[in-house]
């Protein structure tokens, strides 16, 4: 069933220079108890498009059109009371500057506490309690520091924090942008498997917003990459990571480093002719791109479907596909 | 080139205790010991990586050598001179010579100073070159950090950049003073993989053509076998194993370096070897001395591991281990 529907949305924000769009016509969905996984790179419109739906976007930044659908209605349309009826309860955030969530001048576990009994008024201090301990050891927090102040946590025990937190209201929907980021493999693997469980029971919806493709592999049932603020691949994970057709995606995936390969990965060229900016009426990623022809550099891409699961933005889709 | 075997940095013996304060509800002072009698020692002009878990002490042993704070007991020696003697004027040529990169672009940006401002800013501390030649300094910074044209990002500030810009922000300030030693604590953390080689071979340029020396934070064994000469694994403040980056990553010896690789996200390829070092389910913590690793090692043996706090030995081909049974 579809929790989430987001349809052509477009973000821009406004800065001294002009307008910036961070997102274009960005269209997914995603159904309960799944998890999309959304990579691409840096300065793309991840946290962007995970802030319009918290609508938590700042203050320059404008949706100049499109969809959120959330339950069959649309955030968008929704006053200030209502979302705050939403946010938290029904979708949670974990940031990316995660580790800057957390209050300096509060105890970790009370700032946990009061994120669960702010939002249920009527739980009792005990349960609450119960409610705290049981979150620190799901993220794997000994007791015994719960008492203790942010500063007094390495990196990666507040991002670990914060994601306590944001599951603290038991929400259906969770954008978890770069969740792991800050994390060693082991505590890494240990959380997204207990991520993955507690996702089971509660029937959790994830947008799961990463740069490593590895974990995204790892946890996410569906794939949406991203560059420049365009979505440019989306499918099933076996489709997009294990055929990825997109040449930004093609490039993403080799240069993975991975633990056998001894060579050294492959790197996106840039013509130094071109400019970094691409021009908005053609390919975002024609300036790097290693398959572009004359068809590219004269008209936008279109969505090709590749198969029900599997979509490119691409005009070339087809034949790098046909081999 | 050739690399000498020069050390720039030492560290020797080093402890560090954090105390939290007394409050009005805990009467009793806790520790946390950040790192136990730590020695380490680091080549001029090699890329050295420190890997280890989330909270084993790597942070720490930056912000010790950079001396934004001062062990315990133990020396740290630059050039082989003691730094906790140093004052005023030489303390002021050490902080320029050594640079670090923080971990978290979120908070070690100052968000009231736009990008121009914060590059800039160490060569007004340090009085270096006049405004043109600081204008140039900058754009060449940020150029290599591929914030480029350097004139889109000059005016934003902190707030309009996303994570992976925040983080290219901070290494041009890094590397605007062009110093001698870098202590990069995690700056890929945040980047995907093509930017993150880009950025690794941004610090391999700066090891190459300027000879500058790093340490390389990291919890991805797979990026400190790409850009490190040498590798140094650590488990809740103890040096684990050291060793050049391929032998540790084909060859590692510690049960707990083993199971950092098996931990490793498979992507595209299903491991071959899985060493299976890891406890499923940890000891109980034994009180007193022990091996660190003790309560979650597969191979720890009653009698030995428990009693003891095994040290650091040369095994071969300067590959060292602090392991009864490797
Ligand atoms: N408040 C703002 N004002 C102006 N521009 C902004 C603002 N916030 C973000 N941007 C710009 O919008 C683009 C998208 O930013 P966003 O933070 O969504 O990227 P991201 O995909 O999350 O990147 P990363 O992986 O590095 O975190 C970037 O180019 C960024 O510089
Ligand atoms: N100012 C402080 N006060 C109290 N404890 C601290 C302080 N700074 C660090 N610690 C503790 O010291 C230990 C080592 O912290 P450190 O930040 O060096 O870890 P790290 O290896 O960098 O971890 P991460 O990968 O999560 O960043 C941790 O247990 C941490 O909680
Ligand atoms: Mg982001
Ligand atoms: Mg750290």
């Amino acid at each position: 069933m579809t929790l989430l529907e987001v349809k052509d949305l477009s973000v821009v924000y406004q800065t001294r220079k002009g307008f910036i769009t961070a997102l274009n016509n960005i269209s997914f969905e995603l159904n309960r108890g799944n998890t999309l996984g959304l990579v691409g790179e840096s300065g793309c419109g991840k946290s962007t498009l995970g802030m319009a739906l918290m609508r938590l976007l700042p203050g320059n930044a404008s949706i100049i059109k499109g969809n959120l659908f959330f339950e069959n209605q649309d955030l968008l349309k929704l006053t200030d009371d209502e979302i705050r009826q939403i946010r938290w309860k029904k979708i949670s955030m974990i940031f990316q500057a995660a580790m800057n969530a957390l209050n300096p001048v509060h105890r970790v576990a009370d700032q946990i506490m009061e994120a669960i009994t702010t939002h249920n008024s009527s739980l009792l201090r005990e349960s609450a309690i119960k409610q705290t301990e049981k979150l620190f050891d799901l993220v794997n927090i000994p007791k015994r520091r719960m008492t203790e102040y942010p500063h007094q946590y390495s990196g990666g025990m507040k991002q670990r924090a914060v994601i306590a937190m944001a599951l603290a209201c038991r929400p259906s929907l969770i954008i978890a942008d770069e969740p792991t980021t800050a994390l060693d493999v082991i505590l890494q693997s240990q959380i997204l498997e207990s991520i993955k469980l507690f996702q089971k029971k509660l029937n959790l919806a994830i947008l799961f917003i990463s740069h490593d493709i590895a974990v995204v592999a790892d946890i996410c049932h569906d794939i949406c990459v991203m560059y420049a603020g365009e979505l440019i691949e989306y499918g099933a994970k076996e489709k997009v990571l294990g055929a990825p057709v997109h040449p930004y995606t093609k490039t993403l995936i080799s240069s993975y480093l991975t633990l056998i390969r001894d060579l050294r990965p492959l790197k996106p060229v840039q013509d130094s002719t071109t400019s970094h900016i691409s021009n908005p009426d053609l390919c975002c990623f024609l300036n790097y791109c290693p398959n572009s022809e004359k068809i590219c550099r004269n008209q936008k891409p279109v969505w090709v479907e590749l198969a029900p699961d599997h979509r490119v933005f691409c005009l070339l889709a087809n034949k790098i596909y046909n081999g | 080139m050739k690399t000498t075997t020069k050390l720039i940095v030492e560290l020797d013996h080093i402890r560090k205790v954090y105390r939290s304060k007394q409050t009005f509800f805990r009467s009793d002072q806790k520790k946390i010991i950040a790192l136990e009698c730590l020695s380490m020692k680091i080549k001029r002009g090699e890329i050295l990586g420190l890997v280890g878990e989330s909270g084993s002490g790597k942070t720490t042993i930056g912000r010790l050598i950079v001396k934004l704070e001062n062990p315990d007991t133990g020396k740290i020696y630059l050039d082989d001179k003691d730094i906790s003697l140093l004052k005023r004027n030489s303390l002021k040529n050490f902080r320029s010579r050594l640079q670090m990169i923080f971990q978290d672009p979120y908070q070690s940006l100052n968000p009231q100073l736009s990008v121009f401002d914060t590059v800039v800013e160490p060569l007004i501390i340090h009085k270096i070159g006049d405004s043109t030649s600081r204008q140039k300094q900058v754009n060449q910074s940020l150029e290599l950090v591929d914030l480029k044209p350097p004139a889109d990002f000059l005016d934003s500030y902190p707030h309009q950049l996303s994570g992976g810009q925040r983080q290219r922000v901070a290494i041009a300030r890094a590397i605007v003073l062009k110093p001698e030693f870098i202590v990069a604590d995690e700056p890929t953390s945040m980047l995907d993989a093509t930017v993150q080689l880009q950025i690794f071979d941004i610090l391999l340029e700066l090891k190459n053509k300027l000879n500058i020396t790093i340490l390389f934070i990291t919890h991805s064994i797979t990026a400190a076998r790409y850009l490190c000469d040498r590798i140094a694994v650590i488990y809740r403040g103890h040096l684990m194993e050291q060793g050049p980056a391929q032998d540790v990553m084909t060859n590692p010896k510690h049960p707990y370096t083993k199971a950092l690789i098996d931990a490793h996200p498979k992507f595209g390829y299903a491991n071959k070897k899985q060493y299976k070092t890891l406890l499923k389910t940890q000891r109980e913590p034994v009180n007193g001395e022990c091996c660190p690793f003790f309560i979650r090692c597969e191979i720890a043996k009653m009698g030995v591991c428990d009693i003891k706090t095994p040290e650091l030995k040369k095994k071969h081909n300067h590959h060292s281990v602090a392991c009864f049974f490797s």
